[in-house]
């Protein structure tokens, strides 16, 4: 499936004749494996995956993560590679079956592929090409690979199909946009969809964090009474220096979920931007101020992992393409440090979460009036790669509120 | 659920799948054995590395021996290095998590040792703010359980909820140690105290009959109330048993079916293939009707034929699984002497080597009549279940390691295919697979391809791995992390396991009252003793070949 497809792979968009060439490939894969020695392979499916993407680029990772994927999670994959700014109007699909032998547990996995190019016009056709592939009975999560592009026709169509959309917000040029878009989309009566941003995960550990520093009963005070949060994030770099546009999609996102939780809101008209750095406003149910800056931060060691800025650029370098690479990625937005500081009975207290120069673990301290209050300990940050991100997304079921009233936040903050 | 931590934290309001204790101290008796060793701390260091664990986790390791802090510290490196599915250790989370080791010198015996530890774990609550959550974890030899837990009441260390600040007034002014330099203004006196929880956690075996079940209950629940302890089977903690219960509750279509109308056996095997591993000592006064019977079968048994609890939550689960044990008669005399088979390995071949039987191991008395295996016919006396014998098997150097628990449903009443070349109709049997190759496989009659009519049985399979590959945690990980979050669902309550016993005890009776010069000797590597398929045959069925 990494490979172009030679030409007698390629089959005219007629459902029957993948579907033939899936039959066969199946009796192939069964009548091959118990002559190994091994054990049959096994017909499990418990997904249907559609995969939009829009650049052949992002496509070819999209593979490799498929092949990661598989092994967790045997599914009918439907990848769609739309050129709806080409002339030519075309489509055509290359199908795969693929085994996977489980290493670690006993069996073997066969997860079934079909990759579908269409160009001009036929972009718009791909809903209908996708429903009859999909495997009864199963959910169907649709992954946008890339950008998804919110106001086309091929969004709509496929949300009405899917239960579970999946964003990856770190591919957002416009954070504000596409926020308050898929936080209309998600409050929507007449979208079924739930939503989901693998950013949202990639915040997983930093939000558990935070909460931690509140579980000891003597923090709790503290969280009332936070009045300042800086948050820096990777930012896009050039010779050593932040340059160009950068994502704070993570940083919204965290105060987003803090807002929510807290009861904090937006303090109309006092969000600006420069340069990349925004400074925002919210109150407290109590009335209380709190500002918050997010800014871009170029990290301070490179040597491991390379900073990335998408998914995009992790394939285009043709050196250290593949999915384990991409697995201990750090995208451009991923936070690097959070500090939250608190007044509380006239003490200053300053809580901080500092992703080390290995970007694989982070350092949480606290100070009271500048003093340290307690240890500060490592912990392990969890892998930041799609698969495993993926892999995640692929066990959720159902709306999550906790991200969609995040997101909503978020939205409001950023646009 | 940590509910306290929960419900004062609000940024823990509906995250999502995550499952973080409040800060804790893990007080590990008997922390130099085999299991701290090999389960206990290679666990609770993987808990560090995947969850995290909250900010002041500690582990305080209390035994015999006189090591340092720092060699404690080296002792557990080692161990995670060896034993952990996670190694070499992390680097950056082992200087985290090792700054909470701790080591505490005592005899298990001595009121003093305990005294020091509630003022070692008095300090330790207030400098990594753990707030008096305790919780006792037995690792040690079942001799100890009642001293320990003496003491422990004695030392004033098994406060229940909310009654930590006793304890902390109690230790206050003995050895305090201000970590807070008065700079928090209200973290620095041990007012903040909210009294925490203590919680114990029971290896097995839990007594080693009924009457001394019984006792160690009696001991234990002096000191500490019911919702503290914890008797830990780690057989309930593997994701597949946990699956019994998804299997039966969440699917619409095999609860109608699952009694006796439609169900005519259900035979349940544990096998080992290994023999005595050097645990001659213990294994002798054991045997595997206490050994696995008392404890893993019958729990596989309860989740198999309980009936649908009121709520997912321990009580609830608790109450229907102990009905099925109520509902199991005692057996008699004559009973013991029918329906059970115990057997002993003799040599054998196992993976292509000869093994010596088990009169032969260093270690065991060579006159000895201990079983180490057992087959037995149970039945469920209740509406669901009357008239379906529960077969159980276990043993050690068996042809292979499977735990398996087969449902074999009744023949189709009417022979349809009489003038065909088809002379009987094999049942359905539903295999839930425990371990190894977890999965599922449902075993029904399919038409042979051809002009004839025959018939086939062919096996639907689900193999969990393949489905779900992620690696899940370890046993005894799921089951620290619920000790620390209070949720007891998965550990046997006081009357689950005295009922247990009643069942093993009326064995071990009936055995005792006829009492053996030898016992059946089944040959290493095969499936047991001809006496055990016997047992079936009597009712005009066969051992599951697995």
């Amino acid at each position: 499936m990494n490979a172009e497809p030679t030409g007698q792979d390629v089959l005219a968009v007629e459902i029957q004749a993948i579907e033939d060439q899936w039959t066969r490939l199946w009796k192939e894969t069964t009548a091959a494996t118990p002559a190994n020695g091994g054990h049959p392979a096994t017909r499990n499916s418990v997904l249907n995956l559609v995969v939009f993407t829009q650049r052949a680029a992002t496509a070819q990772a999209v593979d490799s993560a498929l092949d990661e994927l598989s092994q967790h999670h045997p599914a009918r994959s439907v990848v769609l590679v739309a050129q709806p700014d080409q002339a030519q109007e075309e489509m055509k699909a290359w199908i795969d079956l693929s085994v996977y032998k489980q290493e670690l547990r006993q069996g073997q996995n066969v997860s079934e592929r079909v990759k579908i190019e269409a160009k001009g016009r036929a972009v718009d056709y791909l809903p209908g090409v996708v429903l009859p592939l999909l495997a009864a009975n199963l959910p169907v999560f649709t992954w946008w690979a890339d950008v998804p592009p919110l106001d086309q026709k091929v969004f709509e169509r496929l949300s009405e199909v899917s239960d579970r959309m999946i964003v990856d917000s770190a591919e957002f040029a416009s954070v504000g946009q596409y926020f308050l878009r898929l936080g209309q989309l998600s409050r929507s009566r007449q979208f079924n969809a739930a939503v989901s941003d693998l950013n949202w995960q990639r915040l997983a550990p930093w939000r558990e964090l935070v909460a931690q520093f509140y579980d000891m009963k003597p923090a709790q005070p503290y969280l009332s009474a936070i009045s300042q949060i800086v948050i820096e994030y990777a930012g896009s770099e050039a010779n050593g220096r932040t340059v160009g546009v950068a994502n704070p999609a993570q940083g919204m996102l965290l105060i987003g979920w803090l807002a929510s939780k807290l009861n904090w809101i937006i303090v109309p008209g006092q969000q600006k931007q420069n340069g990349g750095v925004y400074h925002l406003a919210l109150r407290s149910d109590l009335g209380a101020q709190i500002a918050v800056e997010i800014r871009p931060r170029v990290p301070e060691a490179r040597k491991k992992p390379p900073l990335i800025t998408s998914l995009r650029e992790a394939q285009e370098d043709e050196h250290e393409a593949g999915p384990t690479w991409m697995a201990s990625q750090m995208v451009a937005g991923a936070l690097s440090t959070v500090t939250i500081t608190s007044v509380h009975g006239g003490h200053t207290g300053v809580f901080v979460i500092r992703r080390s120069a290995d970007h694989e673990h982070a350092t949480t301290s606290c100070t009271i009036d500048g003093t340290p209050w307690g240890q500060a300990r490592t912990v392990h940050l969890d892998s930041i790669g799609r698969s495993e991100l993926m892999l995640a997304e692929l066990e959720a079921f159902g709306h999550d509120e906790g991200f969609e009233d995040a997101l909503s936040i978020a939205g409001g903050l950023a646009s | 659920m940590a509910e306290s931590a929960v419900l004062s934290n609000p940024l823990r309001a509906g995250m999502r799948g995550e499952r973080t204790p409040q800060p804790c101290a893990v007080v590990i008796f008997g922390a130099t054995g085999d299991l701290t060793k090999r389960k206990l701390l290679p666990a609770l260091y993987n808990l560090a590395l995947e969850n995290p664990l909250p900010a002041g986790f500690s582990v305080v390791a209390v035994a015999r021996r006189p090591f340092t802090n720092e060699q404690w510290r080296e002792y557990v490196k080692d161990a995670i290095n060896e034993f952990s599915r996670n190694r070499p250790v992390n680097p950056a989370v082992w200087e985290t998590f090792s700054q909470g080791l701790f080591y505490h010198q005592t005899e298990f015996h001595d009121l003093a040792g305990y005294e020091s530890l509630g003022q070692f774990l008095h300090r330790l609550d207030h400098e990594r703010g753990i707030n008096g959550n305790h919780l006792f974890y037995l690792a040690t030899s079942p001799e100890y359980y009642p001293d320990i837990i003496q003491r422990l009441g004695q030392a004033k260390l098994a406060h229940k909820e909310g009654q930590g600040h006793l304890l902390a007034a109690t230790h206050r002014g003995r050895n305090h140690v201000n970590h807070h330099d008065g700079n928090t203004g209200d973290a620095q006196d041990g007012d903040e105290m909210t009294g925490g929880w203590t919680r114990i956690v029971i290896e097995k075996p839990f007594g080693h009959d009924l009457e001394s079940a019984k006792e160690l209950n009696r001991k234990l629940l002096r000191v500490f109330a019911e919702d503290q302890v914890y008797r830990i089977d780690h057989y309930l903690g593997k994701e597949t048993v946990q699956n019994i219960l998804v299997f039966r509750f969440s699917n619409g279509i095999f609860e109608p079916i699952w009694n006796r109308r439609y169900i005519d056996n259900v035979q349940i095997t544990v096998a080992e293939q290994v023999g005595v591993e050097g645990r001659a000592g213990y294994y002798e006064s054991s045997g595997a009707l206490r050994d696995i019977v008392q404890n893993h079968m019958l729990q596989l048994l309860s989740l198999t034929a309980m009936e649908p609890p009121v709520g997912f939550e321990a009580n609830a689960v608790r109450d229907e699984k102990v009905k099925v044990l109520h509902a199991i008669p005692t057996l008699d005399l004559v009973q013991v002497s029918k329906n059970t088979v115990r057997a002993q390995y003799g040599q054998g071949w196992i993976n292509g080597h000869l093994v010596p039987g088990y009169s032969e191991e260093p270690g065991v008395a060579p006159n000895s009549t201990t079983d180490t295996y057992v087959a037995m016919k149970l039945e469920v006396d209740n509406w669901r279940w009357a008239g379906v014998p529960f077969y159980l098997r276990t043993g050690k150097r068996m042809a292979k390691r499977v735990t398996e628990i087969d449902i074999e449903f009744k023949r189709p009443p009417f022979m349809l295919f009489k003038n065909t070349n088809v002379t009987e109709l094999q049942p359905n049997v539903l295999s839930l697979r425990i371990q190894p190759d977890e999965g599922i496989s449902l075993r029904f009659g399919a038409k042979v391809p051809g002009g004839t009519m025959r018939i086939r049985g062919v096996n639907m399979e689900f193999l969990y791995g393949s489905a779900f590959a992620g690696e899940p945690p370890e046993a005894y990980e799921r089951l620290l992390l619920d000790c620390m979050l209070g949720d007891s669902t998965l550990f046997t309550r006081r009357d689950e396991t005295e009922a247990a016993w009643g069942i093993c005890t009326s064995i071990l009776e009936g055995w005792a009252d006829r009492p053996v010069s030898h016992l059946p000797i089944y040959e290493a590597g095969s499936w047991g003793p001809k006496e055990a398929d016997a047992l079936l045959e009597r009712g005009g069925r066969d051992w599951r070949r697995l």
